[in-house]
């Protein structure tokens, strides 16, 4: 007990080698413990994993069933195999023994515990529809965030990556599909039951993550789960197994798709080209583009090439990961300390005093203790925690790649003939001076995450529990680095002299600043009632909850409810689930706050059924189905307290007077709705689980349909009313769809195959939405799917849904001439593009413009994968694709500034006379663009994509060789992420996922090579 | 820990946590927020609820897409350098397309939303009069006294429906505070009344109003008598003008000239000596009313992005001057440019010209900032083009024109210096009111000799000094001379495009050929001139009914038919 104790203090600790010396000195006492391990029908059982309790070692049972390892006789031995009850037993009693095991229902042994919220069930038991997966079904990847791993993996998830680079690694998800057309339905994410983010963490911290995604699994959530949910749990430690594991990988980050500017002479000809286009004379003389060709000259005619200049080919990452568990029957721990480290691209990027490359480390810990008190009394305490330091270059990386990647090859030398920074009164964007002379900024952001659980039972009533749970929850910002200003220096007129730009400062330490400090609390309480009345089983959960949610500056965001389920099963067989919660939300007026949510589930095992005993074929069958409400109070409305009408003060008024101080003012707010509620989503989901041909394959499928009402949607108020308005509940949008998982599981003799796929479809239809009475029927969104095209800008997203209809690019003044007149820009000419009259009048304008499907949420999203293992070999892969999906390119064709003249890499494919029939886009224009920067369906594109994700090939040492070290096992692998991409965009080379990545001003996608080792003691 | 003293911490949790279930954990106070009755009870927040009606007046010049057009850009005074769409809409005659920009001080639907806020907030004001315990005490802060705060927020209400009326005709007349739920799909009043509706609160407000000179300095911008009156003489000046008064009804006309007398006879006001710094001082005797705002600088400043010369580090030099404008200023011996006997120069063209135009706006070889203003092309020996500094026809962030403008971009601004001056919007100055007053009298009575004392007023300006109006001018030589020189006095400060549409004269002021200058540098460094006809992207479209705005097209859509559009549109 005492050495126990001291094992776990030192576990605690998370010391890895210390806890590995203590296991070095436990290999005593040489007493043979053997056996053979049956069936209840007396058939051996082979591979059953046999070891002894709170230990690292273990064997397998033979082919005949039989064991045999040594130990002490009071050592607890577990006897472990999938599909069957495990068993635990005294050495004393195990000795020359045979042990029967027996199997365990279908989808009801240990390893198929399902997380419902708080409670657990097994799969067999649901009858709500969650996708799960477990922590160690996902890929080791040195990635920054959990995002990249889920990807493609999870039937009805999808996950759209819409930043990258250190630090910046977002991505937005969606559950099924989408029924609102005011936000992008991000679900909630929940870690250990309490709301919180999740890709920040550890991969080896995560025991599974489930989406919920019907009403029988969402609506104990109320008011906050119409959008769906993730789930994740962390990892605890075993009573039975101590385990020290140690992950190391090592890899490279390199740019999936990047500008390729132009070359000096290209640029040049391109420019005179433009602007003889738009009237004006060709800027560059013979002689220039001849010595920007032959770089006779490149002080006076620099051909600088900036992306190979300043982006790294390649940069380095790296994880580490080291965690031990294990327990007993006082108490389990599991922990864990990670440290994750990301260089960016930038290259050259340093001084002797600071480095402004982008960097991104992060320290993730986490301890999970559970205690067993009393026999009455459990509690766990979970402490995790992360420290993130994002180290950046003072400018934004926005900035500084949008210098890099649009500057003209021929602007100026980077460093002018006396050592100072180039730069010309149109670009005063170095990029040099931006990353070596501009400052760096560390932001380093310390989270700490902790949570409380108890659990009672109840002595007198058997099955009878009571539980809390409390958590605490901090961040905060600290934001620190170095403040440096640059200058540029354009050579003037006469030798010697420079015309300057910019303001050169010294170096100096930035202004040190804490913000961004957030506290967040929940409370859950209540009682469950647990108990099985011979083959009637019932399960009851209820919850009272309160959570406040608070930051500096404001009111603290607080919700509150109570949540109530009662399950019943007969004979493991029929299930049937009521969930009721009650919900109440601050958003909405006194009176009107609270919301019933209630939702029925129902389970049918109908395999088991005698009529369909004779199918041999079908092992298991299962039926279900949900129908339910929840709710979403999530608005964007722009302020809180939306119903109350009320009045701010002391914000900068209308000055008077010579001093020019802004008076106080009292304004009053957008005039507020007082009928303001929650959105409803009536959720159906109707599907079954299978299992077939000996449990070889696995098939799950399902049928849902969301409608959801009392969407906001504009007020049609005139706007003489003199006030901005808040909002109305009057809108009303659906989805439908299906989605299916399907799994093959196999071992052929030495081979263990594994392949699955999942494949969901949804689409969706505006019901109900204020317009303008007036609006044209071909501009009206009723009717049509929520769809929008996304055009990322360096400030901000657009989202636009209402296109012209291009028909090609006209080929000849006279064809101008005689189509109808485009009013867009002052002229219109050959070489642009040509649109549709929508509605007859014979003038183009915005009048034209027509409401449309194209969307970058795809129809139709799935992954498939596989793994295969011979002997110490293994493989394994995922592809994830989408199709109906829509991307924009105009903001990358059309991209640049008048001081560019708009060129990039795209403009070499413009129209000119001389290439009319090859070419693929609008002739080039320095001014009077906007005929063809129009959001016209002619910079569409189809979206779609095919991408092998992730690949793995790993190598196990054999166990011989292994255990001579004192290793339990060790494996060594090679894993690449986004390999492979497979598109419709005919050859352009961009990101089909993300178009703007690694141009314009973003970051670009990243695909990583890594090497990895995973020991475990 | 004995069972059941956990069960004593459990059950306290738990009930607490049950029992407090209670309505208030989700029921909040707005926080810092305040409710209605609360502002009305208490005379100071009532009174700067009032105050900041001010705000939603038209305050500045640079307004459409943020900060990127101007009206003089959609008239002949100027065109934009790199055709930014929110002015080249409305010089296509695409005002609905103007006014679908989103921008904060759109000059179709933001003006429309813009002034019924402002309207919103002095009915909310008005009906609060009396709920408002204003204090008795004595004395009381200028801020809280009732019967100002009633006079200024009927002398807004009228300004902020005058700029709707100018701009759109008729609109419907809101005189009271609406409720969500009730409908106000309210058809257009007249546009007399609407004129009527506005001075009515003139009236009152102007009785109430304090003279400037009752005004402390501390009180600079807010509304006085001068300024209610100024805004009569100009609602009645734009109400007896062709596009409001078809049957040129002269006693219209003569009630203009009374307003504008009326001002006139407060002799509280007097022309600045100096037209240079006419919107760079900080108070003037000139000033009626003025949009109060800190100095600009640089780096700061709206303005100075629009319309400073990339050749001094601007960043866009989109106000550019048109020939045209720069046609009207006449010759120092007071003859137009047009007239043989003028001795106009085109090869000196700014040699010996109403000095006005050097302060309006800056063109080639002007010393300004202490070097010369470089807007040339020359042709080397070697077939090479060079450009001046502030001109490069490859790029539109310079000028289209040759010319830049003075008035939005003062002389501090300067290269790498922190210049910083006042760029005043004026409401109202008192050489309007001269030119108010010598329009209205010479239409209503014809070119008597108030007429020519108030127009000459202006020309004798200290640093101005034209000669005096030629003795004898015809009514109608006099109504074009009068033209001449409000365009050219109030160049570039909000007011030639609404004269323009006041005069009906669109087809003929705006819808013409516009020209720029060409200036071509010789070898032996002297300038060759030539005036030119500007790219079809810079000519201009203006069709009889644009003198009215559309009514913005979405609030047509929303109302059941009872909001009626301007015709045309």
């Amino acid at each position: 007990m005492n050495f126990k104790k001291i094992k776990y203090i030192i576990a605690l600790l998370c010391s890895l080698f210390m806890a590995g010396t203590v296991y070095a000195q436990k290999l005593d006492e040489p007493v043979t413990i053997s056996g053979r391990v049956l069936t209840i029908n007396k058939q051996p059982l082979a591979g059953v994993s046999v070891f002894k309790q709170e230990s690292t070692q273990a064997v397998q049972t033979g082919a005949d069933g039989s064991f045999s390892f040594k130990g002490l006789p009071t050592d607890q031995i577990v006897f472990q195999y999938t599909g069957y009850i495990t068993l635990t037993k005294t050495a004393s009693d195990v000795t020359n023994l045979t042990i029967t095991m027996q199997a365990s229902l279908i989808d009801a042994s240990d390893g198929d515990d399902v997380y419902i919220p708080f409670g657990v069930r097994k799969k067999r038991q649901l009858t709500g529809t969650i996708s799960s997966i477990k922590g160690s079904q996902l890929p080791q990847l040195p990635s920054s965030t959990l995002n990249n791993v889920l990807v493609g993996r999870l039937a009805g998830l999808y996950i759209q990556q819409t930043d990258v680079g250190p630090g910046a690694d977002e991505a937005t998800f969606l559950v099924r599909g989408r029924s609102s057309y005011n936000s992008n339905q991000a679900p909630i994410v929940l870690v250990d039951g309490v709301q919180r983010n999740f890709t920040d963490m550890d991969l080896n911290e995560i025991e599974s993550v489930s989406v919920f995604k019907d009403a029988a699994s969402l609506s104990w959530y109320g008011m906050y789960g119409a959008n769906g949910m993730i789930s994740v749990r962390t990892k605890r430690g075993s009573a039975t197994r101590t385990r020290i594991t140690f992950d190391a990988q090592g890899g490279m980050q390199t740019p999936l798709n990047l500008t390729r500017p132009l070359d000096a002479f290209t640029y040049a000809s391109l420019y005179n080209e433009a602007q003889v286009n738009s009237g004006g004379t060709p800027t560059y003389s013979q002689a220039a583009l001849d010595a920007y060709q032959n770089g006779s000259n490149p002080d006076l005619y620099p051909n600088n090439n900036l992306v190979d200049q300043f982006i790294k080919k390649a940069a380095p990452v790296q994880r580490y990961v080291a965690t031990v568990s294990g327990g007993n029957g006082f108490a389990k721990y599991f922990t864990m300390i990670s440290y994750f480290n990301q260089d960016g691209l930038f290259k050259g990027a340093s001084n002797p005093t600071y480095n402004s490359n982008s960097n991104f480390q992060r320290y993730n810990f986490r301890t999970n203790l559970d205690l067993h008190v009393n026999k009455n009394l459990e509690v766990q305490v979970d402490v995790g925690g992360r420290i993130n330091s994002l180290r950046h270059a003072e400018a934004s990386t926005s900035t500084i790649l949008g210098s890099i990647y649009t500057t003209p090859a021929n602007a100026y030398p980077l460093l002018n003939a006396d050592g100072s920074f180039g730069g010309t009164s149109l670009f005063r964007g170095n990029p040099l001076g931006y990353l070596t002379a501009d400052g760096n900024t560390t932001d380093l952001t310390r989270s700490l995450l902790a949570t409380i659980t108890a659990r009672q039972k109840v002595n007198f009533i058997p099955g009878l529990s009571m539980n809390v749970l409390y958590s605490y929850d901090i961040r905060s910002n600290y934001t620190s680095g170095y403040a440096q200003d640059f200058a540029v220096f354009e050579p003037g007129a006469s030798a010697g002299t420079y015309n300057t730009y910019g303001t050169a400062s010294p170096l100096i330490f930035a202004n040190t600043d804490f913000n961004s400090n957030l506290r967040s609390n929940e409370f859950w309480g209540g009682f469950d009632y647990d108990k099985l009345f011979g083959k009637h089983g019932i399960n009851f959960s209820t919850r009272y909850t309160r959570s406040v949610m608070a930051a500096p500056g404001s009111l603290e965001d607080k919700a509150e409810g109570l949540s109530n389920r009662l399950s019943y099963n007969y004979n493991q067989r029929y299930f049937i689930d009521v969930i009721g919660t009650y919900s109440g939300s601050q958003v909405f007026a006194p009176g009107k706050q609270w919301g019933f949510f209630p939702a029925i589930s129902a389970g049918w095992i109908i395999s088991d059924e005698r009529f369909l005993k004779p199918v041999k074929f079908l092992n298991y069958l299962k039926l279900r189905g949900s129908y339910g409400v929840v709710g979403s109070d999530a608005y964007s409305l722009g302020r809180r307290y939306a119903y109350n009408n009320y009045f701010s003060r002391g914000q900068a008024g209308f000055i008077f007077g010579t001093g020019f101080a802004a008076p106080a003012a009292t304004t009053q707010n957008a005039l507020a709705n007082p009928n303001l509620t929650w959105e409803k989503a009536r959720k159906t989901s109707i599907g079954f689980d299978t299992k077939f041909m000996n449990q070889m394959f696995t098939l799950s499928a399902d049928y849902f349909q969301e409608v959801r009402t009392d969407l906001l949607t504009n007020s049609l108020t005139p706007s003489i009313i003199g006030q901005t308005l808040v909002q109305v509940n009057a809108g009303k949008a659906r989805y439908r769809g299906f989605e299916t998982e399907l799994n093959f599981s196999k071992r052929f003799d030495k081979v263990d195959i594994n392949i699955y796929g999942n494949y969901t479809f949804q689409k969706s239809k505006v019901l109900a939405i204020n317009e303008e009475a007036g609006l044209p029927d071909y501009q009206k969104a009723l009717g049509h799917s929520i769809s929008s095209v996304m055009q990322v800008a360096s400030a901000s997203t657009t989202y636009i849904s209402n296109f012209l209809q291009a028909d090609g690019i006209f080929q000849s003044d006279a064809e101008v001439a005689a189509s109808p007149v485009q009013r867009f820009a002052g002229t219109v000419k050959a070489g642009d593009i040509k649109y549709k009259d929508v509605n007859g009048d014979n003038i183009i304008d915005n009048l034209d413009f027509v409401r449309t499907d194209y969307s970058f949420v795809p129809k139709a999203y799935y992954g498939f994968g596989g793994s295969v293992k011979y002997a110490n070999l293994d493989m394994s892969f995922l592809f994830q694709g989408t199709t109906g999906r829509t991307i924009s390119i105009n903001n990358l064709v059309n991209n640049g500034t008048a001081s560019n003249g708009y060129l990039n890499q795209f403009s070499v494919s413009r129209w000119t006379p001389a290439n009319a029939a090859t070419a693929i886009y609008p002739r080039l224009l320095v001014s009077e663009r906007a005929n063809n920067t129009q959001n016209s369906d002619f910079w569409l594109r189809n979206g779609d994509y095919l991408r092998l994700k992730h690949a793995e090939i790993g190598y196990t040492l054999p166990t011989s060789l292994t255990s001579k070290i004192k290793l339990s096992s060790l494996r060594i692998y090679l894993s690449g992420f986004n390999l492979l991409t497979f598109d419709k965009l005919d050859g352009m080379n961009i990101d089909p996922e993300m178009p703007q990545s690694g141009y314009v001003f973003a970051y670009p996608n990243l695909r990583t090579y890594s090497v990895g080792l995973n020991v475990k003691f | 820990m004995k069972a059941y003293q956990l069960y004593t911490i459990i059950f306290t949790v738990l009930l607490s946590g049950l029992s407090s279930c209670s309505k208030d954990f989700l029921d909040r106070t707005p926080g810092a927020a305040l409710p209605e009755d609360a502002v009305f009870a208490d005379p100071t927040l009532a009174s700067q609820y009032a105050i900041n009606a001010y705000t939603y007046l038209v305050d500045d010049y640079v307004r459409f897409d943020d900060h990127r057009g101007t009206t003089s850009q959609a008239s002949d005074e100027a065109v934009s350098g790199n055709l930014d769409r929110s002015v080249l809409y409305l010089n296509q005659g695409l005002f609905h397309d103007h006014s679908e920009r989103v921008a904060a001080l759109n000059d179709i639907v933001g003006i429309w939303s813009r002034e019924y806020n402002g309207i919103n907030i002095t009915n909310m004001m008005l009906s609060k009069m009396a709920v408002v315990p204003w204090k008795v005490e004595d004395p009381r802060p200028a801020i809280t006294v009732p019967e100002r705060i009633e006079a200024e927020m009927r002398f807004l209400r009228a300004f902020f429906y005058f700029e709707l009326v100018k701009r759109f005709g008729g609109v419907p007349i809101v005189d009271r505070v609406y409720d969500v739920n009730e409908s106000i799909d309210i058809p257009r009043s007249s546009y007399t009344d609407c004129v009527n509706f506005i001075l009515a609160d003139l009236d009152k407000a102007q009785a109430k109003l304090p003279a400037v000179e009752a005004l402390s300095l501390a009180e600079n911008g807010r509304a006085t008598k001068g300024a209610a009156l100024a805004l009569k003489a100009r609602v009645l000046l734009y109400a007896a003008s062709a596009l409001n008064n078809e049957g040129n009804d002269l006693s219209k006309w003569a009630s203009a000239a009374a307003a504008a007398k009326e001002v006139m006879d407060l002799n509280s006001y007097s022309l600045q000596p100096t037209y240079k710094d006419i919107l760079n001082v900080p108070t003037s005797t000139e000033y009626i009313m003025m949009k109060v705002r800190p100095t600009r600088t640089n780096t700061d400043g709206k303005i100075i992005d629009f319309a400073q010369s990339p050749g001094s580090a601007g960043q866009n030099g989109q106000m550019n001057p048109t020939q045209n404008h720069v046609d009207l200023y006449e010759m120092t011996n007071g003859k137009a440019i047009t007239d043989p006997t003028s001795g106009y120069d085109p090869q000196k063209p700014y040699a010996n010209r109403d000095p006005r135009m050097t302060w309006n706006v800056i063109y080639n070889d002007e010393t300004y900032q202490s070097r010369k203003i470089e807007m040339w092309s020359q042709v080397n020996a070697n077939g090479t083009v060079t450009y001046g500094r502030d001109f490069n026809p490859n790029n539109p962030i310079y000028t289209a024109t040759r010319y830049y403008c003075r008035k939005m971009w003062p002389e501090v601004y300067i290269n790498k210096v922190a210049g910083a001056t006042y760029i005043n919007f004026l409401f109202f100055r008192y050489a309007e009111v001269l030119l108010n007053y010598a329009e209205a009298q010479n239409e209503a009575v014809g070119p008597d000799a108030s007429v020519y004392t108030a127009i000459n007023q202006i020309r004798k300006r200290g640093d101005v000094n034209m000669p005096d109006l030629p003795a004898g001018l015809s009514q109608s030589a006099m109504r074009d001379r009068i033209r001449n020189e409000r365009a050219v006095e109030l160049a570039f400060e909000d007011h030639r495009w609404y004269d323009i549409m006041r005069w009906k004269k669109g087809p003929e002021i705006v819808a013409q050929p516009i020209y720029a200058m060409n200036v071509v540098k010789n070898a032996n460094n002297t300038f060759t001139y030539s005036k030119v006809l500007m790219s079809q992207n810079f000519q201009k479209v203006f069709r009889d009914y644009m003198h009215r705005y559309p009514i913005p097209r979405s609030e047509v859509y929303k109302s059941q038919g009872i909001l009626l559009q301007n015709p045309g549109w």
